[in-house]
């Protein structure tokens, strides 16, 4: 018997929850696939209903700091798991510039940087 | 003034993250916000093609072979020996692509660290796989008279791969537009092929 259950997002897309027993039990195997790469969310909670969500470390940490950007959320996890699959691959710098909020436009104070 | 499309190391654009957070909190002109601006400064100069006006040279090999670099050389912490004054403090360190497309040339960001003790080098080195004492291209010692930009390569296999795929995700962008409450649901995103995480049981 599955313990997964389909849970209904409020846009229509679906989101498949473990039983929180049984998403314990799947950690360790969780914990291979992000090694892996496959930096896939494990959904979980009782009764059907998403209660929690485990997701990379790293992926926790950048959408940290990315948590005031929402509109450019799914763009930016999706940056994150192409990254993440990928480690070592250079990274345009606007997108660098997008995800950390800066702006390439922006004057900064160099007055005290110029070379010499 | 050539432009160049600027392509960052993780390891640069990390770094770029820390410095900007530790800069945010940090009171103006302090370690961090200096380094932060620097780096900034110096990316913004690779970008413009202004490598000259930053004491921009040619790397070669010493104890690791970096021919196929160079560097811009940023002043971020005034350092001297007695009354001399010793120069920039801080190196940024890059190499430069064959555009594939008709676009502009890229340059890869490769490492920005404070020069002392050849730690750029190091850095450098290591983050492109150089073994220490291993020839890496035949690309001639810099001389004086060298230009200050690095021997522009063929883009390496690897970064053709990146780029496509970035490419790729790139061009999803704006393709779904997630409503503000479906955005407090954040992770959810990843299920729209509505099938569940595949864990292995």
């Amino acid at each position: 018997m599955s313990s997964e259950t389909p849970y209904t997002l409020p846009d229509g897309r679906t989101a498949w929850v473990i039983a929180t027993n049984e998403a314990s039990k799947n950690l360790a195997n969780l914990l291979q696939l992000y090694r892996a790469s496959q930096a896939e969310p494990l959904f979980f909670g009782d009764a059907g209903q998403p209660e929690g969500v485990v997701i990379p470390f790293e992926v926790w940490r950048a959408l940290d700091a990315l948590a005031t950007d929402e509109d450019g959320f799914d763009s930016s996890y999706s940056l994150l798991r192409h990254r993440l699959a990928n480690p070592t691959s250079s990274i345009p710098i606007e997108d660098v510039a997008a995800e950390l909020g800066l702006d390439l436009e922006e004057d900064i104070d160099d007055s005290d940087l110029k070379p010499r | 003034m050539t432009q160049y499309r600027l392509l960052l190391r993780p390891e640069v654009m990390q770094q770029l993250s820390a410095l900007k957070r530790a800069a945010d909190t940090q009171q103006p002109g302090g370690l961090r916000d200096r380094e932060f601006r620097a780096l900034w400064l110096g990316l913004r100069a690779l970008a413009n093609g202004q490598e000259e006006s930053f004491n921009g040279k040619r790397l070669g090999y010493g104890s690791h072979d970096l021919s196929d670099c160079a560097e811009i050389k940023l002043p971020v912490i005034p350092e001297s020996r007695g009354n001399q004054e010793l120069g920039p403090s801080h190196r940024l360190l890059y190499r430069e692509f064959e555009p594939e497309d008709g676009g502009p040339p890229y340059r890869e960001v490769i490492a920005f660290e404070p020069r002392k003790e050849d730690r750029p080098f190091d850095i450098a080195a290591t983050r492109l796989g150089r073994d220490r004492g291993e020839r890496h291209s035949a690309l001639p010692m810099p001389t004086p008279t060298s230009p200050a930009a690095p021997t522009r390569q063929p883009l390496p296999p690897d970064l053709r791969i990146a780029l496509a795929a970035a490419s790729n995700v790139a061009s999803a962008r704006g393709a779904t537009t997630i409503p503000t409450a479906a955005a407090s649901h954040p992770p959810a995103s990843v299920s729209r092929n509505d099938r569940p995480p595949s864990l292995t049981k």
